[in-house]
């Protein structure tokens, strides 16, 4: 992420004053930092940078919440929402329903507001904007762990607490063995299936993948992950399924039938340690009916995306 | 010398008189005909929106290309599509500026301003349904306005170029 970058994908959709001070309180030094923009409505305006959370004043960011910390009105929470949904909130009617909706650049807005009985959310109140990053070879050094040879790989699970990095090292390791390589080991390449739920790991827009997630990779966006796994072995013939958070109901066979089938399945799940995670019902049965060969556990230790263990 | 000085005069009358009838006939043509993009570009935007759930933006790049291209400097689609591109202002607000800048230019009446600027309390805004039910109502209207446009074209065309034909017959037979 670069100054520019956020200035088109996120400070210049924020608009307004909000946007403008933004834009001059993030330089060069904390743009790769920024996790996260809080907005609430009639509440200081607040930057998640580094796992601290900053407000916003005239005369840039500051720890402290004073009452010089820029607010946004429900007005302009109302337009920024609008601009958003690119005016013309008809068209992220299943987004809003599920809470969020994706920026270009595959930022993540998330909603709240009130919810009506058609699962609608009206009158936003805040919002938070959870700014993607690509790091494009981030996955280096899991590489060796996953692939076996130039043309097989090891089924691998990801486990990782939120914000530790784990949907971008994902989408590196897709990319990865989409293009094949030379470097830190080597693979031919293969065609990968992705099942983007929440259109996170692509960042699609009109179906069009954002992020580069390789050469050889079939994208289906914004489908439920079991509906999504079935169809893309029935019709893609994928090599590698890789998809982000299972352990929901119904991915257990989901991802038998890919096992089954002789595919390989890379994915993530949300915990801290390989022992928490097994003691859950749906994703423990997969770890003790061995559908993954590698389990790699991410922390924060060291950073977002830092290795704490492989098994 | 004389004669022919008078007869140069007299041909130039009368060639202003029929041109100027022709450019208020084709006046009224131009907005008939301006009716009838708009309509055409609101009923596309409808079907693009109710079937595919296509963004206002999107809509509109796909309208300017289709609709009022002979006519530039009235495509309100063209107009707001560029607004809504800049991202600065709401749906609401960039179309209602679409209608206005149109406006200015006289050639539609204050009623076929008010029905185009009705469509900003909805623009963006409203569900599919909703977007549904307001341009197919707008058309609708639009529709109704446009066969008015056709008769008073009509009737009135021609009139223009015969008055401005007398007109000048007059000036001439004064003059000479």
């Amino acid at each position: 992420m670069n100054c520019l970058k956020f200035k088109n994908e996120i400070t210049d959709k924020i608009g307004g004053t909000a946007g403008k001070l933004l834009s001059e309180a993030v330089n060069a030094e904390t743009v790769g930092k920024v996790k996260e923009i809080r907005l609430r409505t009639e509440k200081p305006l607040s930057v998640v940078i580094d796992d601290e959370s900053y407000f916003l004043t005239a005369n840039g960011l500051s720890l402290k919440h004073t009452d010089r910390a820029l607010r946004m009105t429900a007005n302009e929470m109302r337009d920024l929402f609008l601009r958003i949904c690119r005016n013309s909130i008809y068209a992220y009617t299943e987004d809003i329903r599920n809470g969020f909706v994706t920026l270009s650049g595959g930022h993540r807005v998330g909603i709240c507001g009130r919810v009506q009985s058609d699962g609608m959310i009206r009158d936003i109140t805040a919002l938070n904007i959870r700014v993607s990053k690509e790091i494009i070879g981030c996955s280096k050094k899991v590489l060796p762990f996953i692939v076996k040879s130039e043309r097989e790989i090891r089924s691998t699970l990801i486990i990782s607490p939120p914000c530790c990095g784990k949907t971008t090292l994902v989408r590196d390791i897709a990319r990865y063995l989409s293009n094949g390589g030379q470097s830190p080991v080597r693979f031919r390449g293969a065609n990968v299936g992705i099942i983007d739920e929440r259109s996170e790991i692509c960042s699609c827009e009109n179906g069009v993948p954002s992020n580069d997630v390789g050469v050889r990779t079939d994208v289906l966006d914004g489908c439920v992950k079991e509906k999504g796994i079935y169809m893309m072995i029935r019709s893609m013939a994928p090599s590698v399924i890789v998809t982000d958070e299972i352990g929901g109901p119904g991915d257990y066979a989901a991802v038998a039938s890919a096992i089954n089938s002789g595919i390989k399945v890379i994915s993530t799940t949300h915990g801290s340690s390989l022992e928490e995670v097994r003691a859950r019902k749906e994703i423990g049965n997969m770890i003790d009916d061995n559908f993954f060969e590698r389990f790699i556990v991410l922390d924060c230790s060291d950073g977002p995306g830092s290795v704490r263990q492989i098994v | 010398m004389l004669f022919v000085l008078k007869s140069a005069g007299a041909v130039l009358i009368a060639s202003s008189g029929i041109m100027t009838g022709y450019k208020l006939k084709k006046r009224l043509q131009m907005r008939r005909d301006i009716l009838a993009e708009y309509r055409a570009g609101i009923e596309f935007t409808e079907s693009r929106i109710s079937l595919d759930e296509l963004a206002l933006e999107e809509c509109m790049n796909e309208c300017r290309q289709r609709f009022c291209k002979e006519y530039p400097e009235y495509n309100l689609f063209s107009i707001f599509g560029d607004k809504l591109s800049q991202g600065i202002l709401s749906g609401e607000e960039a179309w209602r500026d679409t209608v206005e800048s149109v406006s200015e230019k006289g050639l539609l009446s204050d009623g076929e301003i008010n029905l185009l600027c009705s469509l900003s309390s909805t623009l963006g805004r409203a569900d599919v349904k909703h977007h549904s039910e307001h341009l197919k109502t707008v058309a609708e209207k639009l529709d109704l306005l446009i066969t008015e446009a056709d008769v008073k074209l009509k009737k009135d065309g021609n009139l223009f170029i015969k008055l401005g034909a007398a007109a000048s017959a007059v000036l001439i037979l004064l003059l000479w």
